[in-house]
């Protein structure tokens, strides 16, 4: 090669990452993507904070699944089922594809639940976060929600169980309970109304809520470390980074996903018949469930009552400056003893046989 | 000099605890433990064979449900003979035999062949009758829109390749991602900070 050849090589090379640059700058003056390069603490990158980031990535895993089931899911009661036995076993890929569904949405509960306890023993939901808490114990709601709903629209016996449950909550409501009750619309099925709330309602609020959460995260920024505090020594990494290891996380939970969709992939209920109870719930309604068979129906109504009221409780009532959970001795105390709770409350379900309880 | 005062308001927080009060007191009841059981042998008849698909080994209900059905004796929609012989082969623990008697007597078409099983003709039955009506009212409100129960069906779990190369895949998946979370994790952890932090403390 010449010296002249060399030259105009290194031009082109220069000239190179020049246009690369500019084609950068034309995007980021209109899309203004380097606003998400703003430093964060470093703490943020590790796995306990990044836990809200992942269950937002097993969203995204939800959505993009539940398009593809949509295609061939039938609302109507007389087919729900057998449309859902058509896609396992007639549509390439619908069976994997309803396992990474259904995997999904369990991982995501956990998650979520992971991301909320983390919160509340590294005190993250403190002054000025209460709200972005508040925002939170809201999206948990929700999930619980579309849960639930995801449940009963694959209309199997444990999917109408479930909604006869409901049912008879809404009852107890009296006229908060109007949305469940099946007189609302009396000439339609409350199917359809469920299959609207699990693929848009639910969906869209835990969005729109999603997107507050996140415009709060920026607003106040991420929460101090408990030990550490705002100190200085601690390096700063832009936001961009905390992302980047989001998206490696992502993407071991979602090749897990997908190796127990491979490997335990979901089967469908017999057809549903009314007036017999003979199925247990989905495993994180367990605890619920043993309350219902010591106290009857009203026993998920207050249960679940409880739970929320001391989740919304949280921020007005631990209201001290301290963070670290070994110096918020009653807060922990009090943390551990409803997670311990649970757990008992579950195992119970687990040994016991499903009681009649529905009228 | 003009003082501003707040001027006295509803208490606004009665008029919605007001409102609370009000909707609430609508509620009604709602049954627990139990409840009303249909006593329509139709109805029980088709429980019970909702009963043997969930719940075979539960024989007592399934027994408790196909002697309601027997209580029935005017009914015109199931043939209470083929009930009768459902339950003579429960007793015997045949449940197979005892689902197909019961499908046969709502004039289900029995899931297995039993042999000397007469069930009445289908379009004189209240099930074809079911259907074409159902064919001109759908499910509505809460009902389940089943006449008859069918078995859940199982996840296909056969290997073929087509499932080890997806494994494969997703296994590939899960390494690249813990590689680049190893790759990506903050240079300095939370301790070596802690340490930082005590060591300029004590050189203060």
């Amino acid at each position: 090669m010449t010296v002249d050849e060399e030259q105009i090589e290194g031009t082109a090379n220069e000239a190179s990452p020049t246009r690369r640059r500019r084609a950068l700058d034309a995007v980021d003056e209109r899309l203004g993507v380097t606003a998400l390069q703003y430093p964060v603490p470093e703490h943020a990158n590790n796995l306990a904070w990044s836990l809200g980031g992942i269950t937002a990535a097993t969203l995204l895993i939800l959505i993009g699944t539940g398009i593809f089931l949509a295609q061939w899911y039938n609302p109507a009661p007389e087919q729900a089922n057998a449309s859902v036995r058509y896609l396992m076993t007639h549509v390439w890929g619908g069976q994997f594809i309803r396992g990474v569904h259904y995997w999904a949405a369990q991982v995501m509960y956990v998650l979520a639940a992971l991301h909320l306890l983390r919160i509340f023993f590294s005190g993250s939901f403190k002054r000025p976060r209460e709200a972005n808490w508040l925002i939170g114990v809201a999206m948990f709601a929700l999930i619980i929600g579309a849960i639930f709903t995801g449940t009963v629209v694959k209309w199997d016996q444990e999917g109408f169980e479930a909604l006869g449950h409901n049912l008879e909550i809404s009852r107890l409501l009296g006229g908060l309970g109007f949305w469940f009750s099946p007189k609302l619309a009396g000439d339609t099925s409350i199917l359809g109304r469920l299959y609207i709330a699990h693929i848009v309602i639910i969906p869209s609020l835990i969005l729109g809520l999603l997107a507050l959460h996140a415009m709060l995260v920026k607003r106040h920024g991420i929460s101090p470390h408990p030990v550490l505090g705002d100190t200085l020594a601690e390096p700063r990494e832009p936001f961009t980074h905390h992302l980047r290891r989001i998206g490696a996380f992502a993407l071991v939970v979602a090749g897990l996903i997908g190796i127990a969709a491979i490997l335990r992939p979901p089967g469908i209920g017999p057809t549903p018949v009314e007036g017999i109870e003979v199925t247990r719930p989905p495993w994180m309604f367990w605890w619920l469930f043993t309350l219902e068979n010591w106290v009857g129906l009203k026993g998920i109504l207050w249960g679940t009552a409880a739970l929320f009221a001391l989740l919304i409780a949280v921020p007005f009532v631990d209201r001290g400056p301290e963070r670290y959970w070994r110096r918020r001795p009653i807060a922990t105390a009090i943390g551990i003893v409803v997670i311990l709770l649970i757990v008992v409350l579950t195992v119970l379900m687990a040994i016991s046989t499903p009681a009649q309880h529905l009228a | 000099m003009v003082h501003l005062t707040r001027s006295p308001h509803w208490p606004r927080w009665g008029v919605v605890l007001g409102v609370l009060v009000a909707v609430l007191a609508l509620a009604t009841p709602a049954s627990a433990h139990g409840g009303d059981e249909s006593s329509e042998a139709d109805v029980l008849v088709r429980q019970a064979i909702a009963l043997i698909v969930n719940t075979p080994n539960d024989t007592m209900t399934i027994e408790d449900k196909i002697a309601d059905a027997l209580r029935d004796k005017d009914s015109t929609t199931v043939d209470l003979k083929l009930v009768a012989k459902a339950k003579a082969e429960l007793a015997k623990g045949d449940i197979h035999r005892t689902r197909a008697y019961l499908e046969a007597s709502i004039g289900a078409r029995p899931h297995t062949d039993v042999g000397h099983l007469h069930p009445i003709r289908i379009t004189d039955s209240p099930l074809a009758k079911r259907e074409v009506q159902a064919a001109l009212d759908r499910a509505t409100g809460a009902e389940s829109g089943t006449n008859v129960a069918i078995e859940g069906l199982p996840a296909d779990r056969t290997h073929d390749s087509g499932t080890w190369l997806g494994l494969v895949a997703m296994i590939a998946i899960v390494i690249i991602g813990a590689t680049l979370s190893i790759r990506y994790r903050p240079p300095v952890a939370v301790r070596d900070v802690k340490a930082a932090d005590r060591d300029e403390e004590q050189g203060r």
